[in-house]
């Protein structure tokens, strides 16, 4: 069929002058169709996690059998007492906590101490700690900063309140250390 | 709605989407992290020293080390088991008896001992077995091993 009967033919005119009204619309549309790009940003922030890396240790010490006492262990890992004498040190340890997160990022620090438990489940003595981030200071702060890396380590030291006489055994606890973004 | 508006709305959409994201991801971050560490201590029962000081010390020399456990007693007595070598009688005594032999006589001896009970009171339940070990600057032990009944 030659083009010049197909354009007489007045079904194939329709189709044409439809064809040419939707191109022609598109066009126009397309004449006036603009973009533009809103930028979106964020930043994810590392989270801030906690691992024990060392007991607290207090070692072995005598009580005195008339006058209470302590045994301290400096957040540098030292044993000292006053009325107690402390026997062995060789095992005494401070409790040491590594933190990692995002860097230079300031976080707080919240210590948990519970007494120790003699292994008769019963008798107690109180513990009292004190930490910081250098195992040196002890300032107990409520916050500290990560390094650049983003790293750092809380150190926690601690006083035992010994009863005159406190009964010999083993005792046990916990310090637990929370931490988490300023 | 033209292509414009509709490209708008999209944007908006996905800074919403990427908004609540990031809201999660610092509410996890910031959420409390901890972890929880052993505390111990172990209680020896003590003794009770009555002349030590001055016997280990008599002529300005230490005895014997290690002292033989059969005259252990001599230096240590007990109190029914329970009582104290941590009184600050024996703990001053020994230990400034122990520094001043230790200025005078330490280095001719070669003990150099430079703490009186060192790093050891052990404790054998049921033995009734005490020792007060005194380290010497080289590390080996000035063994004072003592014994009550």
């Amino acid at each position: 069929m030659k083009l010049a009967t197909i354009f007489r033919n007045s079904n194939a005119h329709r189709v044409a002058l439809a064809s040419a009204v939707i191109l022609g619309t598109v066009g126009v549309s397309n004449a006036f169709a603009a973009s533009d790009t809103a930028t979106s940003s964020g930043t994810v922030v590392t989270p801030i996690t906690i691992t024990s890396s060392a007991n607290l240790n207090f070692g072995e010490f005598a009580a005195d059998p008339t006058t209470a006492g302590t045994v301290v262990v400096s957040t540098g890992g030292v044993a000292s007492a006053t009325t107690a004498v402390i026997t062995k040190d060789t095992a005494v340890t401070a409790a040491a906590f590594a933190i990692a997160g995002s860097n230079d990022a300031s976080f707080s620090v919240a210590v948990t101490d519970n007494e120790v438990t003699h292994t008769d489940t019963t008798t107690t003595m109180a513990l009292t700690t004190k930490h910081d981030n250098d195992a040196t200071t002890e300032d107990s702060l409520a916050s500290y900063a990560l390094s650049a890396t983003g790293a750092a380590t809380i150190y926690v030291g601690g006083t035992l309140a010994v009863a005159a006489a406190q009964l010999a055994g083993a005792y046990s606890g916990t310090v637990t250390v929370a931490v988490a973004y300023n | 709605m033209t292509m414009k508006g509709s490209l708008l709305c999209f944007a908006l959409a996905l800074t919403l989407i990427m908004a609540i994201a990031i809201a999660n991801a610092n509410a996890n971050a910031n959420a409390d992290s901890r972890a929880t560490s052993a505390t111990s201590a172990t209680v020896v029962r003590a003794v009770n020293v009555i002349q030590s000081a001055r016997t280990w010390l008599s002529n300005n020399r230490l005895p014997s080390l290690p002292i033989p456990s059969g005259q252990a007693s001599q230096y240590v007595s007990s109190n029914s088991g329970q009582a104290d070598i941590s009184s600050n009688y024996v703990q001053s005594n020994v230990q400034s008896n122990l520094e001043a032999l230790r200025r005078r006589e330490c280095e001719k001896a070669g003990l150099c001992c430079t703490s009186p009970f060192g790093d050891r009171l052990g404790e054998n339940p049921g033995k009734g077995l005490q020792q007060v070990s005194v380290r010497q600057t080289d590390g080996a032990e000035c063994a004072l091993t003592v014994m009550f009944n």
